[in-house]
């Protein structure tokens, strides 16, 4: 009863805020990256709303719970690591007003080509980590509200739509109030946990006398370092060139703006971070059978549905909902842009008047959440490992080519190509080798990838620039 | 929070009530006849349960013991008649907005009473119905995204109708986007986009003719007034502010001009007074404009009028001039007699020294008045210059040789100042004599200094026609020409001196002209003047 309540009150407040975004956009530019007019509050809004998805608040809560606080130095400092790189590149990325990230190879490296396959890389990218979020809402969802897994992820889609049809001002609008829920939800979860225990002492000293099977001690590295290290490099590299963290660059009214957007939701983010590390560990206390009958990302469920339940359990279903629709909506909408502004003019050759794209803009994301939606009925296995892997695709693609060409004058197509096959190649290889979805590596295999990637970026940098003096 | 009703809302909120009020009334009917049902259902299920119960309690005699009922939903008891009247009859039930209570009558007139709590079933049923409750809530909320959406898409096109229109009526913006809508909207926009441009081209004709206007008014060579229907001053251009700014008033009535503009009656010149006491005279003109007000056109006619002024004058010295040379044309035969006459009786009957002064007074006063009739006749009637080839220094030097003697008794010290390479010309040398003569005498005259000097300099000079000149220049630092006397030393009879009859720059002036030159004289009063003399030079062969 409670979370059916909250679930209407909150699917209320979608419908207010979503409408009031629908109003402002007249251009393309204001419906994929809001006219580059935000300023900081709704920019640090939409940019924490985006970052803290449900993967990260189940995922997160329920890995901190089998594995300790070593998950923290595995993704969290892995993506401060990125948002620290994100800073460096406002000031090169702002420089070619962009709405859309892969435009970059073509007004840094003038190649049409790079475009369209950052385009459908995108649209790949994305589509992968929709199903991940629209599984983690799914998932949780049924255990609380006990209905049908179907149902609830038909209920997402409904929201993802809404919400993504104002385009950015729409997205940044219903962000500004999911990630005051989200931030409540995650503030009354760890309430809730922490209340129990007389202190935050109580609770790491309880959950590391817990044994765990794999996970013996909270405080003591489960994994090796070189996996601890490799998989916070590849995390942090894919954040530093995610096309959703990018484009909010690219939305503000300035690079200071940027800056400041990027620092201050880093802050908020450790917060919400630490408090989720603090229910992860309270649970492992309050219900340790739990590591043996649910899997990793069920756990979040469970703990507020049965262990921490009271009256403030809706609002934690609501935040759930939020964290998850505030993340959806943004990459539907870049994926939409990768397809009307990187793919198809190079495939019709023919200006389209403003308000078709619009149109169509609108369609493509109503068709691309419809495809999530059906790919989702068969949720992946781990959503945290399956995410890495989506994350590294951008790693290996994107990172070297923008981040390279941003530094370094000489930088080519040549190059830039040469580094995005390599790094791909590379990657498929050494995932192949260790199986897809195998979490249990010595290395990252972004590292190798990325090595790769990097010495095909100089060698093709410098044949590109003979062949060209040649011609 | 306040609601705005626009055109949005406004088709938005009928349609959500229209589209979610059945939603909710068809899951409030389907939750109420749910409930109903199994409220009914309970009723019947309870009245078996307690033809059961009574039949196990008469058996037991009177006891409960071997009835089974779930007792966490179920209560029952045994009430005396008194403590329970539920009214007719030995069985039955009532149902109450929490309870149902099912009753039998026992042998002994007590009442076995079965009570079952309705909220139990209220909470089953809630948990029967859950998904339809979420399919009506999902419902509702896929219907309120299309209604919104659809009320935002239809109302879109109309306020950015309205929003443009507010623009142009502030003046902002004035130009539409083509519509690419193939409805009524899209029509309506096109049309709005032809009528816009329509108005635009019109405005801007208008706006051109209007600019000319103002520029013609503004430029207009006259003073206008522009009065409106209630008589206030409208506009007025650069000109009509020049007149205001000087503080007019009219003479005769003594109003200001901005009063007399808005009561001007008829078409007149009107003598009006300045600041500093100085006489205008303006010519009014008023026309009427239907609908708006009068013109009041003023043309300054000041000068005109000293112009007229003057001609009068000059005609008059004209007349003066024809008489006075039919004067001395009649006087200088007699003088001439007079003359001979007295240089007759001088030789005759002169000798002694007072009669030899006497004869000379009497020969050079003669001599005189035929100097003046000289000049009167010079002035009116100057003879037909003869263009002979001469040299200016040469007839300069004749003349001053007449002035030796009254020079040196003066004490005038005389400079020449010679640069002149070409000197000859073609005129009448002795009209130019009488030219030097008359510059000369003038500047003698005005002497009043102890040191007297006058300067004469010969320069040549190429003018503009390509033509060389001689420029002969007397510089004289006698009492100068006051400022006020400057436009008047051309008068004929014009002069400063009590002796003087006012002939000799009249003279100067007709001679100079008559022989193709050019005069001009500056002059500093109590310092000295200058007259310039600039006649054509040719080759010397």
């Amino acid at each position: 009863m409670i979370y059916l309540i909250s679930f209407s009150i909150y699917s209320l407040l979608i419908l207010i805020a979503g409408k009031g975004g629908l109003k402002k956009t007249e251009t393309v530019e204001d419906f994929f990256v809001g006219g580059k007019s935000m300023k900081l509050m709704p920019s640090i809004f939409t940019f924490t709303a985006t970052w803290f998805s449900v993967a990260s608040m189940v995922g997160f809560t329920g890995a901190v719970y089998y594995s300790g606080y070593e998950v923290l130095l595995m993704s969290v400092v892995g993506w401060f690591f990125g948002a620290g790189l994100l800073v460096i590149i406002v000031d090169p990325l702002r420089k070619y007003d962009l709405i859309t990230i892969p435009e970059y190879f073509h007004k840094r490296y003038g190649s049409r080509k790079l475009q369209v396959f950052g385009g459908l890389t995108v649209i790949f990218c994305y589509i992968m980590y929709i199903i991940i979020q629209i599984t983690g809402f799914g998932i949780v969802v049924s255990k609380l509200l006990d209905i049908n897994y179907t149902m609830s992820i038909f209920m997402v889609y409904l929201f993802i739509i809404y919400t993504t049809y104002g385009g950015f001002f729409s997205v940044v609008k219903t962000d500004t109030l999911n990630i005051i829920i989200t931030i409540l939800g995650v503030i009354i979860t760890a309430y809730l946990t922490i209340s129990r225990f007389d202190s935050i002492s109580q609770i790491n000293i309880m959950a590391s006398s817990m044994d765990f099977g794999d996970s013996k001690n909270i405080l003591e590295f489960n994994a090796s370092i070189s996996v601890i290290v490799t998989t916070s490099i590849a995390w942090g590299l894919g954040l530093a060139v995610n096309p959703q963290y990018l484009t909010r660059i690219s939305s503000t009214n300035s690079s200071l703006t940027a800056k400041k957007m990027i620092s201050y939701s880093v802050f908020i983010l450790a917060f919400m971070y630490l408090l989720l590390a603090l229910t992860g560990m309270g649970g492992r206390v309050l219900a340790p059978e739990l590591n043996n009958i649910v899997p990793v990302d069920e756990i979040y469920s469970h703990l507020i549905n049965d262990t921490i339940y009271s009256k403030l359990s809706g609002m934690i279903l609501i935040g759930i909902a939020a964290a998850a629709i505030s993340t959806i909506n943004s990459q539907l909408l870049i994926l939409s842009s990768g397809f009307m502004i990187d793919i198809i003019p190079a495939i019709y050759k023919k200006p389209i008047r403003q308000d078709r794209v619009l149109n169509y803009s609108r369609l493509v994301i109503v068709v691309a959440a419809t495809v999530s939606l059906a790919l989702s009925f068969t949720p992946p296995s781990s959503l945290l490992t399956y995410g890495s892997i989506i994350w590294s695709i951008f790693s290996i693609t994107f990172f070297i080519p923008i981040y390279g060409g941003s530094i370094w004058k000489k930088a080519n197509k040549y190059g830039a190509g040469a580094s995005i096959v390599a790094g791909l190649v590379v990657m498929f290889y050494w995932l192949q080798k260790q199986g897809f979805f195998n979490s249990s590596y010595s290395i990252h295999p972004v590292i190798p990838s990325f090595i790769a990637a990097l010495v095909f970026f100089i060698l093709f940098t410098f044949i590109g620039e003979l062949y060209e003096n040649k011609a | 929070m306040k609601i705005k009703l626009d055109i949005e809302n406004k088709i938005l909120f009928p349609l959500l009530v229209l589209v979610i009020m059945p939603i909710i009334a068809l899951g409030i009917t389907s939750y109420y006849s749910a409930y109903q049902m199994l409220s009914e259902r309970q009723v019947i299920h309870m009245d078996e349960m307690m033809e059961n119960i009574k039949v196990i309690y008469e058996q037991n005699e009177g006891s409960l013991q071997g009835i089974s009922i779930d007792e966490d939903i179920y209560e029952i008891s045994i009430l005396l008649g008194m403590e329970f009247s539920p009214g007719e009859g030995g069985r039955g039930h009532v149902v109450t907005d929490d309870q149902i209570i099912s009753y039998g009558k026992t042998q002994g007139n007590e009442y076995i009473v079965l009570k079952y709590d309705k909220n139990i079933f209220s909470r089953e049923l809630f948990y029967f119905q859950k998904n339809s409750i979420l399919i009506a809530i999902v419902s509702m909320l896929a219907a309120a995204q299309i209604i919104i959406v659809l009320a935002f898409n239809i109302s879109k096109p109309i306020k950015k109708l309205t929003k443009t229109c507010k623009e142009i009526e502030e003046g902002r913006y004035i130009t539409f986007e083509k519509s690419h809508r193939n409805d009524e909207l899209g029509l309506l926009a096109n049309s709005f986009n032809k009528m816009m441009n329509t108005i635009n081209t019109k405005t801007e004709k208008i706006e051109y003719l209007r600019d000319i206007n103002e520029k013609i008014i503004e430029d207009a060579p006259i003073a206008l007034f522009l009065i409106d229907g209630s008589n206030q001053m409208y506009k007025h251009n650069k000109i009509g502010e020049d007149f205001m700014s000087l503080d007019l008033v009219e003479k005769k009535t003594s109003r200001s001009l901005e009063e007399f503009i808005k009561t001007v009656d008829e078409n007149d010149v009107y003598v009006f007074e300045d600041s500093d006491g100085n006489d205008l005279y303006l010519d009014m003109a008023r026309t009427v404009i239907p609908n708006f007000g009068t013109i009041v056109s003023i043309y300054d006619i000041t000068k005109r009028k000293e112009m007229e002024s003057k001609m009068d004058h000059m005609n008059k010295l004209s007349s003066l001039g024809n008489i006075a040379a039919s004067l001395a044309h009649e006087i200088r035969n007699p003088l001439s007699g007079i003359r001979a006459g007295m240089q007759v009786l001088h030789k005759r009957y002169g000798g002694d020294e007072s009669s030899e002064e006497i004869y000379d007074t009497l020969i050079g006063e003669v001599d005189r008045l035929n100097y003046l009739i000289n000049d009167i006749l010079n002035y009116s009637k100057p003879g037909k210059p003869m263009k002979l080839k001469c040299n200016y220094k040469e007839v300069l030097e004749s003349s001053f040789d007449l002035y030796k003697d009254s020079m040196a008794s003066m004490n005038v010290k005389l400079e020449i100042d010679d640069n002149a390479e070409m000197v000859m010309g073609y005129c009448d040398p002795n009209q130019l004599k009488q030219i030097f003569i008359n510059i000369v005498t003038n500047a003698l005259n005005a002497m009043d200094k102890d040191e007297k000097k006058l300067k004469v300099s010969f320069s040549n000079s190429k003018g503009t026609d390509g033509n060389k000149y001689i420029k002969i220049v007397f510089t004289d630092n006698g009492r100068g020409i006051k400022k006020e006397d400057m436009d008047k030393i051309f008068d004929p009879f014009f002069t400063s001196y009590k002796k003087g009859v006012g002939l000799g720059l009249s003279v100067v002036s007709k001679l100079v002209s008559e022989n193709n030159g050019k005069i001009a004289i500056k002059s500093i009063h109590g310092k000295g003047t200058d007259v310039k003399l600039r006649f054509e030079v040719t080759e010397d062969e």
